[in-house]
Order: C-alpha cells, then sequence, then structure tokens
C-alpha cells in the first residue's frame, strides 16, 4: 500500500517549532501531510499543506474543555469525522514520525497503556469502520452518559439529565470523546484487536516525558524497529521547555537532535510564554529578578539558523506506454524519501551552477552512430544488447573479443554477415603492456567503421543506455541536449534480489532494483561512459571518456553534457576524471543502466572468466556484495520491452542466428551445472543464495575504489541516517554487522534485536548493561576473588561488576551478577558462546536485563568444560549456603545444551527455582551413556563428585520446562533420563539440536522466557504457538527425512509436495524424485 | 496442444471491450477463453470469432432459448460443463469481461497466485469494486488505464462487494458455478480465498460472497469495472445484463456500483504489457478491423442514446455533481437510499459531502 496521507488540526494562531517539527517529520518520511485549521496559519513547515477545517468540520458548535480551556474535546470530535470523510490517517500534533508508516493495513491506532487503554493521538480507520461509525455517533450528543462509567455514575447522570441539568461534555472528566470512547468502542465491535503495541506510537510514556529533553542517548536505546511514532505529550511538556530551559530544547537531547535533523528553526516560531490563570510570564519573572539583582538574567541561548532549503524540482521522468494516440506515463522509478531527496538537491544545485548548451554555431550530423566494445564469453547476452541499442538508434557495432569458447564470436560473425556488426580479435597478448580494453581502443581509432562514425559510444555488454526524453532514443537525447558533441552517462548499478537461476529473458527487464542515484555521504562516485562525436577537439578514446584535447585552444569547441543534459565542468574538459561528481552527475535525460550481477548462475560463470580489463581480480562474494545495490527500484526499462522484442524477434528470423543463441543459452545452462558441481562454486553459489548480505549502499570502500578488497565494514549513509534516532540506527548497524558476518539466513530472515540464539551462529547482542539499581538486601557475596589468568573477553563485565552486582573469576569459569529487579536469572553458556572471541556477556543478557527486567547471574564458561571446575561447584555452595538466593522472588535457571546442563545440574543449589533447559545433555559420562561422543574432549572431564548427574538433581526444582527435538537419538537419550512429577516435555520435532534457534525463529522463546521468569508457564499455549514450524525448512526437511529412514514412504512424499507447494526448493525436488523412484520401484 | 488455464464468460454486446481483457488474461497465463453469446449486434461475435481463427476462444452460441433455461449464464454454464476443453483445463475461472484478475505477488501471473495460495484446489477472489473515475465519456483505452478509483478494502455494502469468482480445478467438482463451483468431487479440498487463507468449511457447501470475517486481498483481487463510463453505462443499461433480463439497470445499480472512494492502480503498471498484447492481437486477421468496428457501434450507440430523452436524463443524472460526491462517500450514505437512487438522498448531507477535499 502507498503511505498514507496524515492529517491534523491546529487551533490558535502559528505554530511553535514543536507542532513543526513534528509535522514536518511525517513529509520528510515521504507522508503527503496536512494541517487543517480554522483561522489559517503563517508558519506551517515545508511540505505540509493547509486546509480548511470548516470544509470537514465546521466551527459552528465549537467545544472548548470548561476546566482547562483545551480545544481537545473538539479535536476529538473533529478527527472521527475527518477519517469517515477522507483517506487520511489523523496524527496530533504533537506525534514525531520516526521511519515511514509502511503499514499494510488501514487499521493504524496503538496501545497507550497494554490491553486497557488506546490513544487517539494517533488513529486511522477504514471508513467503513464499526467502530468509526459508532465514535461519529456518540460525539453527536453533548450530553453523553459514558457506557463505560460505573452504574452509580451513569445513574447520577442520568438524574442530572432527568431533572433538566445534564452534564456538557466539557464538563466531564478529560478525555470522555477520547480515548475512554475509542477503547471502549473499539473493544465493543472487536477491531481492537487491529491494536499496535505501546512502542508503536507510545514508546515514551507520560510519566516518563521528561527524558526527551536529557541529553544523551536516553530515549535513542528504546527507539526499534516496532517505534513508527512518538507521542510527545506537548501540552506538559511545551510549558517544562519555556520554565526550565529556556525556551529552547536542548540541542543534544533526543528530541534537540529532532528538531535539528528536520531542519526545524527554534527561535522563528518560539513556544509562546502561557502561564496558567494568574500565574506570571517567564518574562515578567525575569523582569522581577531582574529588578531586584541587576544583571542577573540568562544570557539568550542563540541557536543558528538552519540554511533555506532549496525548492524541490519537478519529479524525474515518467516512463511511458502508448496506445493510439494516447500516451500513458507510468512512475517505474520508485526511490526512498532520503535519497530521492538528495538527488533533487543535487539537480537543483547543479541546475543553478551549470547551463545548458548555447545553440551550436554549425549544425552537425548525427546519423551514424557507433557502438564499441570488447568481449569475452558474452554469448548469451550479445542478442539483447545489440537489439536494445539498434532500437534506439545505434547504427553499427564495433565488437573486440578475446579467448572466446562459447558462440559469441559465431554470434558476432553472422551480426557481421548481416551488416550490423565489425568484429575483430582483440590484438591484446599476454606480453601487452595495457589492458585487453585498452588495446582494443587504439586499435578501433584505425578503422574505417570508426573513421566513418558521426558518433562513438564505448560502452560495455552489461552497460544500457535509457534515455528519458521523446521516445527513448539517442536523437531525442541529442535534441533535448541542444545538440552536444559529448555526453556522459552516469552508471546507476542493478543488483540482485532472489534472481538465483539463468533465464533466456531480456535482462533489462528482469533486473529492476538498483542503486539509489546519489549518495551526498559517505559519497559514492558513480562512473560514467561517453559518447564522442567525430567533431569534438579529441585525440583519443578512452574507456569512459575521450582524452587528449587536440588543442588547448579548442577547448570552447567542447559541447560536453552530462546526463541531465547540462554542461559538464570546465575543469573535466581537460583533466581525465571518469567519475561522476557532484558537477557532473546528472540523470534526468539519460541513465547507463549496469547489469553487473546478472543471476545468481549466471555469477558464476562470470567469476569462472575473469573480467576482460581485471584479468587477476578474485570475483567472489566480496565482488557481489559490492555491488549488489538493491535499495531503489527503477523499472522503467519495462516500458521498452515492447520494441525490444519486436528488434529481437526480427533479429531471431535468420535461423542461423537463432540457432547459434539457442546453443550458447544451452552452452550456459552447461556450464552453470558444471560449475555447481564443484564444491567451491557450489559453496560460492549457496553463501549467494541463503545468505542475506547487507547492500552494497552499506558498505564502506565500495566497487572500485581503493581499498575495495580490503574487509567491508558497514555504515549507514548520511541521508538515511540523519533520519533515523540513534537506537534505530544502532540497530540497524548491528544487523547489518550480523549480515556481513554472514549469520543472517534469506529464509530465516532478519533476527530481532535482543533474542537470544544458541549454536546456531547468531551471537547475542553484547552492550553495556543498563545502570538501574534496586535495593537488594543482605546477603551480598563477598568481595570479588580472582583466581587464575584474567579473561580478556570479559573485561566489560569486569569493570560493569566495578559499579554494582559482583563477578567471581576462576580458571575456566566466571560468575557474574547483575542487579535489576526481584527476579533472578540464571544463565549459563554453551558451547557455541564459550568460543565466541569478542566481549562477552551472560547468554540473553541484554533480553533479560532489559526486557524482562530481571536480574542476571551468568556463569560463564572460558572453554567446553561443562562447569565441571571445582570452582562453580564452590560458587553454587557459597551462595546457597549465604541464603543469597532468598532476596528473590522468582528464580530461573536458563541454559541450552552445555548450558541446559548446567541449568538442569545447578538448580538444586536454589530448591523451588524453576529450570528452562533446551535440549540439555545431563551426564557426559560415558559409563552412563556411552552413545554419545558429540563432544570427545569431554570423556576426560570428572563426572563424579557434587553437581555431577542433572538427572539426580531435580527434584528440588518447582517447574523444569525440557525443550527438545523427540526425533534426535542423541538429545533423547538424555531427556529420557529425567524422571518427575515437576517435568514438562516441550517437543520441537525434526529440529534435532537445533531447537534454540527455531524457537527464537518462530518468535517462542521470548514470550516463554518471560512466562517462566514469573513462574507461570502454560504448556498448551506453547503447542499453538509452534504450529508455525510447519513453515521452517528445517522442519519440513527433517519430516521428510524421519519419514523415509522409518519407511513411511508415502509420507515423505507428502510433505514433499506440501513443502514444493511454499516454495521451490531444489534438494526437496531431488529428494521428491528420489522417493518416487523407490515407489516405482516397490510397486 | 491442449489449453491449461480456461476462462468460461458470457457475453452481449460488449465489442469495444473484449480484446483488452483477452489481452490483459493472455498475459497473466490465461491461454483459452470459452465464450457463449447472445443476441449481439455491436460486432462483439465477430472480434470472438477473428480470435477463434486464432486459436484463442471458442465462442458459442448461448444454448438457454433452446434448453428453455430462463437465465442465460445457467444454460452456458451447464452448457461448458460437458466441454473437454473445461474437463481437460488445470484451472478454471468463470468471469466476466468487466472483470480483470490483478494478482499481487511474484511477476503478477497465475502460476504466481497459485504457487501462493498452496496450490490449493480452488481460489475465490473476491471483487473490488471499480467505480467511473468520474469519466463521462467513452474513449477506446485500455479500461484498467482510465479507472483507477473504487471502493475501499473494507466495504460492506453494497453487499455485492463482498462478491467472489473462483479459479479452481475442474478435476476437483463436478459443476460450474457463476460464483464457485459445486459439487466436490473429492471429500478434502484446498479452498482459499484472495489471502491465500481457508474459506469457512460452510463456503465449500454455498455461497456467493464473503463478509467481514473471509474478506482477503492479499494475493489477488478481482478488479470489477462494472460501470465503466457514465455514456457506455448507457449502452449497458440499453442492452440489459446478461443473466438478470427482466431486472431495471437504473441509476440505483449506478449508485451501488459506481464508488470512487479509493485509489489503487496496482494494474496500471501493467499497461506496457497489456498494450503490447493488444498489439499482438490486432495483427491476427481481421482483429484490428473488427475492434475498430465495434468502436465505432459503440460511439454511433452512445450518440444515439444521448439523443433519446429518457437515457439523456439517465446520463444527465449519474453524471451530475450529486453522483460524483456520493460515489466518493458511499460509506456515509444510510441503506435505504441504495433502492430509493440518488434523487432520495437528503441534500443537506449531499452540500455538507460536496465541500470535502480530496486529499488521498
Amino acid at each position: 500500500m502507498p503511505l498514507p496521507t496524515i492529517a491534523s488540526l491546529w487551533i490558535g494562531g502559528d505554530l511553535s517549532y514543536l507542532e513543526q517539527v513534528c509535522l514536518k517529520s511525517f513529509a520528510d518520511h515521504g507522508h503527503r501531510t496536512i494541517l487543517y485549521t480554522y483561522e489559517g496559519v503563517s508558519n506551517a513547515p515545508e511540505g505540509v499543506e493547509v486546509m480548511d477545517a470548516n470544509l470537514v468540520f465546521p466551527s459552528t458548535n465549537f467545544v472548548r474543555h470548561k476546566e482547562s480551556g483545551s480545544p481537545a474535546v473538539h479535536a476529538d470530535a473533529f478527527r472521527y469525522r475527518m477519517i469517515q470523510l477522507q483517506n487520511a490517517v489523523w496524527v496530533d500534533t504533537d506525534v514525531l514520525c520516526v521511519r515511514p508508516w509502511d503499514f499494510d493495513t488501514q487499521y493504524i491506532f496503538g496501545w497507550e497503556k497494554k490491553n486497557s487503554l488506546v490513544c487517539n493521538a494517533v488513529f486511522g480507520l477504514p471508513r467503513f469502520s464499526e467502530t468509526l461509525t459508532r465514535l461519529n455517533k456518540f460525539c453527536l450528543n453533548e450530553y453523553p452518559i459514558p457506557p463505560w462509567l460505573g452504574e452509580k455514575e451513569q445513574d447520577e447522570l442520568r438524574a442530572l439529565a432527568d431533572s433538566g441539568n445534564p452534564v456538557h461534555v466539557s464538563e466531564l472528566k478529560w478525555g470522555v470523546w477520547g480515548p475512554s470512547a475509542v477503547t471502549w468502542f473499539l473493544k465493543e465491535t472487536g477491531e481492537i484487536e487491529h491494536a499496535q503495541p505501546v512502542e508503536a506510537f507510545y514508546p515514551v510514556s507520560y510519566k516518563f516525558r521528561r527524558e526527551l529533553l536529557m541529553a544523551g542517548p536516553v530515549v535513542d536505546k528504546i527507539i526499534t524497529d516496532g517505534v513508527y511514532g512518538i507521542h510527545l505529550w506537548n501540552r506538559r511538556l511545551s510549558r517544562r521547555i519555556v520554565t526550565n530551559e529556556g525556551g529552547i530544547v536542548p540541542p543534544a537531547s533526543f528530541l534537540g537532535r529532532a528538531i535539528s535533523r528536520h531542519e526545524i528553526d527554534m527561535e522563528l516560531a518560539p513556544i509562546p510564554d502561557k502561564p496558567p490563570p494568574g500565574y506570571p510570564t517567564q518574562k515578567e519573572i525575569a523582569a522581577r529578578k531582574a529588578a531586584k539583582k541587576a544583571g542577573a538574567s540568562k544570557p539568550p541561548v542563540s541557536v543558528p539558523p538552519a540554511p533555506a532549503p532549496a525548492p524541490a524540482p519537478a519529479s524525474v521522468d515518467p516512463a511511458t506506454a502508448t496506445y493510439g494516440n494516447t500516451t500513458f506515463h507510468i512512475d517505474r522509478l520508485k526511490q526512498s524519501a532520503p535519497y530521492q531527496r538528495a538527488i533533487e538537491d543535487m539537480e537543483s544545485r547543479t541546475e543553478t551552477l551549470f547551463e545548458r548548451l548555447p545553440d551550436p554555431p554549425t549544425p552537425i550530423s548525427n546519423e551514424k552512430i557507433l557502438v564499441l566494445t570488447s568481449m569475452k564469453n558474452e554469448a548469451p547476452f550479445i542478442l539483447e544488447w545489440i537489439a536494445y541499442h539498434k532500437m534506439i538508434g545505434a547504427t553499427h557495432f564495433l565488437v573486440y573479443t578475446n579467448d572466446c569458447t562459447d558462440n559469441t564470436n559465431e554470434i558476432l560473425d553472422r551480426l557481421a554477415e548481416m551488416g550490423l556488426v565489425t568484429r575483430l580479435d582483440n590484438p591484446w597478448t599476454p606480453s601487452s603492456n595495457n589492458a585487453p580494453q585498452h588495446a582494443a581502443l587504439e586499435d578501433a581509432m584505425q578503422q574505417p567503421v570508426f573513421k566513418d562514425a558521426d558518433w562513438v559510444l564505448t560502452i560495455d555488454v552489461d552497460e544500457f543506455v535509457n534515455i528519458h526524453v521523446g521516445d527513448g532514443c539517442f536523437a531525442d537525447l541529442f535534441a533535448a541536449s541542444n545538440y552536444p558533441n559529448v555526453i556522459s552517462f552516469t552508471w546507476k548499478f542493478f543488483g540482485n534480489i532472489d534472481v538465483n537461476a539463468y533465464e533466456d529473458r531480456p535482462i533489462s527487464e528482469q533486473f529492476t532494483a538498483c542503486a539509489p542515484e546519489f549518495i551526498p555521504k559517505p559519497r559514492l562516485g558513480w562512473g560514467f561512459k561517453s559518447m564522442v562525436h567525430k567533431s569534438a577537439p579529441y585525440t583519443k578514446i578512452g574507456v569512459h571518456r575521450p582524452l587528449k584535447i587536440s588543442d588547448e585552444d579548442k577547448v570552447d569547441e567542447v559541447r560536453w553534457v552530462n546526463g541531465s543534459g547540462r554542461k559538464m565542468p570546465d575543469l573535466l574538459l581537460t583533466n581525465n576524471g571518469w567519475r561522476s561528481t557532484k558537477r557532473s552527475l546528472g540523470y534526468q535525460m539519460a541513465t547507463l543502466n549496469h547489469y553487473v550481477l546478472r543471476s545468481a548462475d549466471s555469477f558464476l560463470v562470470k567469476r569462472d572468466r575473469g573480467r576482460v580489463n581485471h584479468t587477476e581480480q578474485d570475483q567472489g562474494l566480496a565482488y557481489w556484495m559490492r555491488r549488489n545495490y538493491t535499495s531503489e527500484t527503477d523499472a522503467r526499462m519495462l516500458g521498452r520491452q515492447q520494441g525490444l522484442r519486436k528488434e529481437l524477434d526480427a533479429l531471431m528470423a535468420d535461423s542461423v542466428l537463432s540457432d547459434l543463441h539457442s546453443e550458447a543459452v544451452r552452452w550456459h545452462h552447461a556450464r552453470i551445472d558444471a560449475l555447481k558441481a564443484s564444491p567451491e562454486y557450489k559453496a560460492l553459489y549457496d553463501q549467494l543464495t541463503e545468505k542475506q548480505w547487507p547492500d552494497a549502499i552499506y558498505l564502506t570502500k565500495p566497487e572500485g575504489e581503493a581499498g575495495e578488497k580490503d574487509a567491508p565494514d558497514v555504515v549507514i549513509p548520511e541521508p538515511e541516517l540523519d533520519l533515523l534516532p540513534t537506537a534505530a540506527a544502532e540497530a540497524k548497524i548491528d544487523r547489518l554487522t550480523r549480515m556481513l558476518a554472514g549469520q543472517v539466513r534469506r529464509d530465516e530472515g532478519i533476527t530481532p534485536q535482543g533474542d537470544v540464539i544458541g549454536e546456531s551462529g547468531v551471537t547475542t547482542t553484547s552492550s553495556v548493561p543498563q545502570v538501574k539499581r534496586i535495593d537488594i538486601g543482605g546477603g551480598e557475596p563477598q568481595a570479588p576473588s580472582w583466581n587464575g589468568e584474567p579473561e580478556p573477553r570479559f573485561s566489560e563485565m569486569r569493570d560493569a561488576a566495578r559499579q554494582q552486582g559482583f563477578f567471581w573469576e576462576g580458571e575456566a569459569n566466571a560468575f557474574y551478577f547483575e542487579p535489576v529487579g526481584k527476579r533472578l536469572v540464571v544463565t549459563f553458556d554453551n558451547v557455541h558462546t564459550a568460543r565466541l572471541q569478542e566481549q562477552r556477556w551472560p547468554w540473553g543478557h541484554g533480553q533479560i536485563s532489559r526486557q524482562l527486567e530481571c536480574s542476571v547471574l551468568g556463569i560463564m564458561s572460558k572453554d567446553r568444560s561443562w562447569f565441571r571446575d571445582p570452582f562453580v561447584h564452590d560458587g553454587f555452595d557459597r551462595l546457597q549456603e549465604s541464603g543469597w538466593f532468598d532476596q528473590f522472588d522468582q528464580v530461573l535457571f536458563y541454559g541450552a545444551s552445555m548450558g541446559g546442563y548446567g541449568a538442569l545440574t545447578f538448580s538444586r543449589a536454589c530448591p523451588g527455582a524453576n529450570v528452562l533447559a533446551i535440549e540439555p545433555q545431563t551426564t557426559l559420562d560415558r559409563s552412563i551413556l556411552p552413545d554419545d561422543d558429540r563432544w570427545p574432549w569431554t570423556k576426560k572431564l570428572d563426572w563424579s563428585g557434587r553437581y555431577a548427574d542433572a538427572a539426580e538433581g531435580t527434584a528440588s526444582a518447582r517447574q523444569i520446562v525440557v525443550v527438545s527435538d523427540p526425533y534426535f537419538d542423541m538429545d533423547r537419550a538424555h531427556v529420557e533420563r529425567l524422571s518427575g512429577d515437576n517435568i514438562h516435555h516441550l517437543r520441537v520435532p525434526f529440529f534435532g539440536h537445533k531447537s534454540a534457534p527455531a524457537l527464537v525463529t518462530l518468535g517462542n522463546l521470548k514470550p516463554l522466557l518471560s512466562q517462566m521468569t514469573h513462574g507461570t508457564f502454560d504448556a498448551s499455549q506453547y503447542y499453538q504457538l509452534l504450529r508455525g514450524r510447519h513453515d521452517l525448512a528445517r522442519f519440513q526437511h527433517g519430516l521428510i527425512t524421519i519419514a523415509r529412514e522409518r519407511g513411511h514412504l508415502k509420507l515423505a512424499l507428502k510433505a514433499c509436495e506440501a513443502t514444493l507447494g511454499k516454495r521451490s526448493a531444489r534438494n526437496i525436488r531431488l529428494i521428491k524424485e528420489d522417493i518416487q523412484a523407490e515407489l516405482a520401484a516397490k510397486s | 496442444m491442449t489449453a491449461q488455464n480456461v476462462i468460461v464468460t458470457c457475453m452481449k454486446n460488449e465489442g469495444p471491450f473484449v480484446l483488452e481483457w483477452i489481452a490483459h488474461h493472455l498475459d497473466i497465463g490465461f491461454d483459452h477463453f470459452v465464450v457463449y453469446t447472445n443476441d449481439c449486434d455491436d460486432g462483439t461475435e465477430e472480434i470472438l470469432d477473428a480470435l477463434m481463427a486464432a486459436g484463442y476462444v471458442t465462442r458459442l452460441d448461448n444454448p438457454f432459448r433452446e434448453t428453455g433455461e430462463a437465465k442465460p449464464q445457467r444454460a452456458a454454464l451447464k452448457h461448458a460443463s460437458t466441454l473437454d476443453v473445461v474437463r481437460d483445463a488445470q484451472w478454471v475461472l468463470v468471469s466476466d469481461v468487466d472483470e480483470f484478475v490483478n494478482i499481487h505477488v511474484g511477476e503478477g501471473r497465475l502460476r504466481d497466485l497459485i504457487d501462493a495460495a498452496g496450490q490449493p484446489d480452488a481460489i475465490s477472489m473476491q471483487w473490488r469494486l471499480f467505480g467511473s473515475s468520474d469519466l463521462e465519456d467513452f474513449e477506446d483505452l485500455p479500461i484498467i488505464s482510465r479507472h483507477t478509483l473504487c471502493a475501499p478494502r473494507l466495504c460492506p455494502r453494497p453487499i455485492q462487494a463482498w462478491g467472489v469468482k473462483t479459479l479452481f480445478r475442474p478435476a476437483a467438482f463436478k459443476e460450474l458455478g457463476v460464483h464457485r463451483p459445486l459439487a466436490p468431487a473429492q471429500s478434502k479440498l484446498k479452498w482459499t480465498n484472495g489471502s491465500g487463507k481457508a474459506v469457512s468449511k460452510k463456503f465449500h457447501e454455498s455461497g456467493w460472497r464473503f463478509g467481514v470475517g473471509g474478506y482477503g486481498y492479499d494475493l489477488v483481487t478481482l478488479n470489477h469495472y462494472s460501470t465503466r463510463n457514465a455514456a457506455s453505462y448507457l449502452v449497458k443499461k440499453d442492452r440489459g445484463r446478461v443473466n438478470h433480463v427482466n431486472r431495471e439497470q437504473g441509476d440505483s445499480y449506478w449508485l451501488r456500483m459506481n464508488i470512487n472512494m479509493e485509489h489503487d492502480a496496482s494494474l496500471y503498471g501493467r499497461l506496457p504489457q497489456i498494450i503490447n498484447r493488444i498489439g499482438e492481437l490486432r495483427s491476427l486477421p481481421g482483429v484490428a478491423a473488427c475492434h475498430d468496428d465495434a468502436v465505432r457501434l459503440h460511439v454511433d450507440k452512445i450518440k444515439a442514446l444521448k439523443a433519446r430523452d429518457d437515457t439523456k436524463a439517465l446520463f444527465d443524472e449519474i453524471t451530475s455533481e450529486r453522483a460524483k460526491t456520493v460515489s466518493r462517500h458511499i460509506n456515509m450514505i444510510p441503506r435505504e437510499h441504495f433502492d430509493s437512487g440518488l434523487l432520495g438522498i437528503p441534500s443537506d448531507l449531499v452540500s455538507m459531502l460536496e465541500k470535502v477535499p480530496h486529499i488521498g
């Protein structure tokens, strides 16, 4: 769905900067934003449209609150009427937008208090909503008897009404037409089910509103992906700004940064100093003070005015489709708001700097357009490229080839016989001192077809000139740019979203995801390619541009324009630069679409052959990642497909050519299959198609820049970063970092921040623990003990423990305690976390301390020794003996695998505790369980003594929940050893020793953990939730494998079919074929 | 080669609109059209016959007079159930020429829909009523380019807004029906709505529409252009509806179906493909000439109808400001006025609505 229109109502004079920033935040995120007023307003921010509120709700019956004088009652009624009449979402003027509201629903409202109150500061409903009907009906009566009041209160109101003194809505408690009514009617109609969680719009509660004015990332921390807007509580906050902050929001606070982000000038629209009746204004207070003590007044805070924003230029040319005499304009260029604004600013700036060309002194001939290129093994892609450029006006192609083994030469030679191409062998040899492409260019200048041409365009077979003026032909571009003699086209990189398989279908049709046109910071220097007219005074043709001007005096004869048809800066005419600078970049008339990646399949072939010009470069994963730009959409080439198909058909009508092409396609398919059979290429292919890598715009040192081969790092470009609150930016960086490390799979999507994940390879987010002291009286253990070498990976925990809690360290393990609340989670490391090389925090630390607000006792492990060190046993003895656990209301022991063993084993130190053990071991004593040799070194550990066998220590726990896969024999052997009424088995079939990541993916771990920390576990709920597992690849594969192993072939076949119905998976298809063959053999 | 995906439909005087409809559905993956016609005098049959020569269409005379069936559509569907081309198809849809299948997943093609819905036996696609977009006159341009204003997704009235048409595997059913197939041939059926969610068990037995609980447009919408422009509506009204031969289609039909409340241009993006397909079809022998003749006949018919007092009065009524205003605010119109017609709607309500700015 397109972004909804946002609308609000303003009553009372001009806006202050607080309303300005809120309204502008919506416009800046790409929403159409409307402000209704009854009296007009002179200072609406840029991008906000002002409309007459009388058109929606006439002011004749204006209602104000009796006590506060607030027009809020009227505004309540106004919004319900407005959304019934128009397709708009209501927001109060004190809601700040922090990301685009791209909801896939028209129900847009949220809980202010979970499950008890929906606020109406953000309110959107479908126009046919029953709630809306009831609200509007309810607001027709200015003397309402709210049905949600108690019987007694309702009776009183009724009695007053009966006695002829009905109570007017403005005399009732605040909010009668507002949140109370909204919540009541949403519940009555059931539409309350669409309520967004509290964090969506009310992440900062009324109580904590002052945090909005505190310096530092206080508020930023809570801005997760689920936060769309922030209700600022302006009515109270604004008074505080006036009385305590001198009228200026502290620039370093969250709100202060938002104001500068949205370019609002606080001085131009101050908050009016309106104290409650009978109180002095700040000015009066200051005057009194000044009268008492001369010269003591506070100096005014000065804030530099923001530069005037550039006017928005006309939008880019849309693609068109023509039917009869009618041309349809189709907006196929979609850029996200921050990057769209960046390119618009850029284009409007060059518009003021660089003119268009004056009329040419003499007309030049523009008939013969030669395209010059080099190729090596590009056979399946040649015809589209030739057909396309022929369509837009190219008349001949001069192609140099080297070392082709795939029909490239044959196709070109046939095209040569048809008169369209001249093909020559590249004169380059391995002993040449330049690159193949340069050798070709030098040779080309001697060729008759070159000398004969009016224009020479130098591009590669993966580059397509896309012209946006007229009919999209070169002739249209010449005319629109007033007949230049050099034209440069800036690259636009097209990336690959899930186009895995190679298909013989136009590249220009298959790929529409691309890079933003301009990123100011860090600036990406997109390169350009050029076409040169023979009259231009240059002596040489380069890969990107003409070189070596024949005579410095002739520089005036250069008529060189960029892709927006503007004169190139003088400097560029004689230097050899080939990357678009801020001044030379432009896309308004033409773009050079650069399809550098194509499909994942074809990429393997490309990697196999090496680039023509860069024979040594490895084109592996890093090469792909650095070029995979997919954040924007430019589908304007789809409008050219009709013409392209005609040209292609005309070429393919030649049977020799069409046979050669088909052969090339077959060869390409075969080559792909052969490459995929090699482990190296298969591994690369899996990397490309199974993992989610960061989009190239987020990588440092992009394509072609110095240092490209160094390991990339992630960064968010400024236009986007400017709109992100700190925490959201941090969360994004965190996700991108995990993507970069190959830790995010495509099919799993992005793991929610703060989730704890076990041995899947995804790590717990480490962060500084929140300093939140609680008074935990008595039983504080002894001072930290040091026993063995301090572990460098634990240094942050050690520092944190100096502030609060404690930290004990032994040779192999450590105890870290962080006091947060009266509930405690004792959490254990697992073999995966023990091996992480980064700064460590207890498993699930962030979630336990911040989200669940529980105290944390982390049992850390430096190695994989299953907590068998007596140091750990001593520690738990000490805690138990000192009565340390008694200070907590609830204690949960928690861990997975090795940590699950720990949780089960050590829970006996705290009788009455709960345990959540995910796929735990009970013992690795080979004399008890001889078959479990998954961790060979553990046979040497001492499995006797205190805290040894987990199965023996479970009786004292209150409730033990064990999560495991009943079909995974290794784990089942352990789990079956556990017995007792207090044990609940939660089965996660077919995930093997991967139950924890499965729970995370299904979104079950968080609620499970949360319930267990409260001591309220309900098994039936989890089986409900677990149904979602049927869509996980791991489950599907597991079910099929187990069914086969047990001889249930028909069930396995059914499971294959069900899976293939949901997604196309090559491995499942192969298994299915196997099973079918097996079944056929049997019958 | 046998057809895979077949549409069965009835037509009566739909001349200028046939080509685009066929082109669009060919483009998204249907490969054959079984069309029953009756009483056409506007070139509909000639276009269809030209397309039949190229193999895209099977045109048949509607057998309703011979069979004595009162409803032409019913007779046609009964007959279609016996055709091999229908029985042997993978997928069948019974649909009308003013309905456009609009798929929102993958590349917008039939196979994308079927995959996304989990390879079911039937998918009931819900109508979204597209209004006139205030267009008063006919032009020979694609319908999908002209009409982009429509009813909201949640639209409880008129009741037609919940209506469905069903794409189904003929092997799984014994009979064709207008809105959905009848008489399941197998005990277990996977039957989804337009969001890929299972329809109610009750719907397996009967029903022609969804309600507030079952509607869904996540995967597919059936764009229903039942009014088109005001002038073409005169022609439509003049011919009567195929299936409701005796019911008047006065302004109360226009009032119900002409809904211009929201903007949905999701099909607009397929214009290049559709225009391209139309071009391909026009290059077949006879098609272009037949289409252009039908357009001329339609324009002449409009001229004649506008010259007649009764139809001119209807034209003025449905193109009035009042009608346009009401079409943007169907949610504000009390249900009882759907039958009383445009003129029965209170004037103060209309004048209040007239002032409301169009903002989104």
